[in-house]
Order: C-alpha cells, then sequence, then structure tokens
C-alpha cells in the first residue's frame, strides 16, 4: 500500500534494525556464556556499515554516474546502486586476536558495555517505530 | 533458535557456572578424604571442561579463514568432569589408619590435590560469570518488554 513512501523505507530499516539488535544480542549472549572456554573466539555482528554504504550508494552513485545510453534490454548500467533490502546481518568470528594464555579472547567489560548499549539501541528503535506509526496515524485522519 | 533463544543462551551459562560451583563445593569439602568411593586411594580434586555449543555446524575448508566458523552459537557445554591427575599431598603420620604401610613413603599420609586457595579464587570466578550471565538475561528480558509496546503509539 505505501511501499514507495517514506513511511514503508523507515518501518523496513527499523524492523530490520530490530533483527538485527536482537541477532547481536545472541551473539553477545554465547560470548559471555562462553567466557570461561579455553580456546573459544568471540563473534561479532556487522550490518550498519553494509546498509549505511547501500543507502549512500542510492545518493550518490546517481549523482557520479555517466549516463548509460540502453538500446537492449540485457544491457547493464555503469552504476548501479546497492539494494539496501539485500543487506543481511553477519557474524564474524574474531579468530585473529588472544587476550588471556588460554587462548579465549572475550572482553568480559567490553561484551558487557556492548549488551548495554545494544539494549539502548533496542529502545530508540522501538519508540522510533511506534513515531513511524504515530506519523502514519496523524496522515491518516487528514484524509 | 526461537523467539526467546538469547535468554536460553545465557541460561547455558548459569547452568554451566552453577555446575561449576558445585563442583568447587565438593572439592573443598572433600579437601582432607583419605577414601574415594573406590577404596583405592584419597580423593581427587574435579574439574569441569567446558566447550563451546554449536547447533549448526557445519565444515567449510580448513585453509580458508572462515573454515573456522561453525555456524552460530548457541551457548555453552560441559563437556565432562575430569579427575585432577597432578600429585597428591604427603603427610606424615604413621598412626594414621590410611598411612602407607610399606615402600619409601612408609609413614606418609596421601591427601586430595586439592589447594584451598586456588579453588576459592575459581569460585569467584565462576561466581562472576554468573552474574554476568544474570545480567545479560535481565536486560534481554527488558528488551522483550520494550518490544510489547510496538504498535501501542
Amino acid at each position: 500500500m505505501f511501499e514507495k513512501t517514506h513511511f514503508m523505507k523507515t518501518q523496513y530499516l527499523l524492523e530490520k534494525g530490530l533483527e538485527t539488535v536482537m541477532f547481536r544480542r545472541r551473539v553477545i549472549a554465547d560470548n559471555i556464556a562462553n567466557a570461561d572456554v579455553p580456546h573459544f573466539k568471540r563473534s561479532e555482528v556487522l550490518f550498519e556499515e553494509m546498509l549505511r554504504r547501500a543507502i549512500e550508494s542510492e545518493k550518490t552513485e546517481k549523482l557520479n554516474a555517466v549516463p548509460t545510453k540502453i538500446t537492449h534490454e540485457r544491457h547493464i548500467e555503469f552504476f548501479k546502486p546497492l539494494d539496501y533490502r539485500a543487506v543481511q546481518p553477519k557474524a564474524h568470528i574474531d579468530y585473529l586476536t588472544t587476550m588471556r594464555a588460554d587462548g579465549n579472547n572475550v572482553d568480559i567489560e567490553k561484551e558487557v558495555a556492548l549488551a548495554s548499549q545494544n539494549q539502548m539501541q533496542y529502545a530508540i528503535m522501538v519508540d522510533r517505530l511506534n513515531q513511524n506509526i504515530r506519523q502514519l496515524n496523524m496522515v491518516m485522519r487528514l484524509a | 533458535m526461537g523467539l526467546f533463544s538469547a535468554i536460553n543462551i545465557s541460561a547455558t551459562g548459569l547452568s554451566a557456572q552453577r555446575l561449576r560451583m558445585d563442583v568447587i563445593a565438593n572439592n573443598i569439602a572433600n579437601a582432607t578424604t583419605t577414601r574415594n568411593t573406590n577404596a583405592d586411594g584419597p580423593f581427587r580434586r574435579d574439574r569441569v571442561i567446558l566447550t563451546p555449543l554449536n547447533l549448526r555446524t557445519r565444515w567449510r575448508s580448513p585453509v580458508y579463514p572462515f573454515g573456522l566458523r561453525t555456524g552460530e552459537g548457541m551457548g555453552v557445554k560441559v563437556m565432562k568432569i575430569e579427575k585432577d591427575m597432578s600429585p597428591l599431598r604427603l603427610v606424615y603420620d604413621p598412626t594414621h589408619p590410611d598411612a602407607i604401610k610399606i615402600g619409601e613413603k612408609k609413614g606418609y599420609v596421601e591427601y586430595p590435590n586439592v589447594n584451598i586457595v586456588s579453588e576459592m579464587t575459581d569460585m569467584i570466578s565462576a561466581s562472576r560469570s554468573y552474574e554476568a550471565n544474570v545480567m545479560m538475561i535481565n536486560g534481554t528480558k527488558a528488551m522483550f518488554n520494550k518490544a510489547l509496546e510496538i504498535g501501542r503509539a
């Protein structure tokens, strides 16, 4: 219904964000649960950087693009913006560092700090999601 | 992987740390036990071997760095409780009923290889790890409560 509007884009990004925050929560919980296991390597989730790159590519690559002359349906454009919907959160193992003599690299202070940051991020996103719904409600009441 | 898997992951940490605590309590309680249940020597210190729990392990090429990747971690698991076979403590006490009767160690009693100081530090470590997992569960609970507010604008 509103697929092409900013309402749905915001909605999509917030939903994806909440999903990622919960995924990161699981990864942090796993890191903390394994803080005493020898040779365990911590994981981390990458998502925001990739998402930012995809969203900025929509703006910048349109401006820099040399217009492509397309005369056939199978021609490819020079610059194609990355689709932000295709960006998925990914967990990576930090296998290069070692922090303790037993080969474990979980820094419990860092994990706890990440966990509380994660929790606040979730609260903020839920607030923005509610605000988005409220705005859509307001617009629909005008009609 | 269900709705509450973040809480379940922390719960595996809680039960592993609780078991570590039980084993440490048993070690301290038996710090001067000179007979084990098989009656073939003194009590020996137990230790807990922990291992990560991956439910979706999959094989990748070992030459490629991501070959280390075994899927999303699902918590921690107790692999086994192992007997510590390090040397026992010898105390000279010839009148003790468990004193060694023959050989060059005659008159000595073998006491368990439990070191109270290291058990105490292990205990502190286990209880701190337990607290970290409890904190994680509380935070996740707050997040789920927040999620219930979606759409109640």
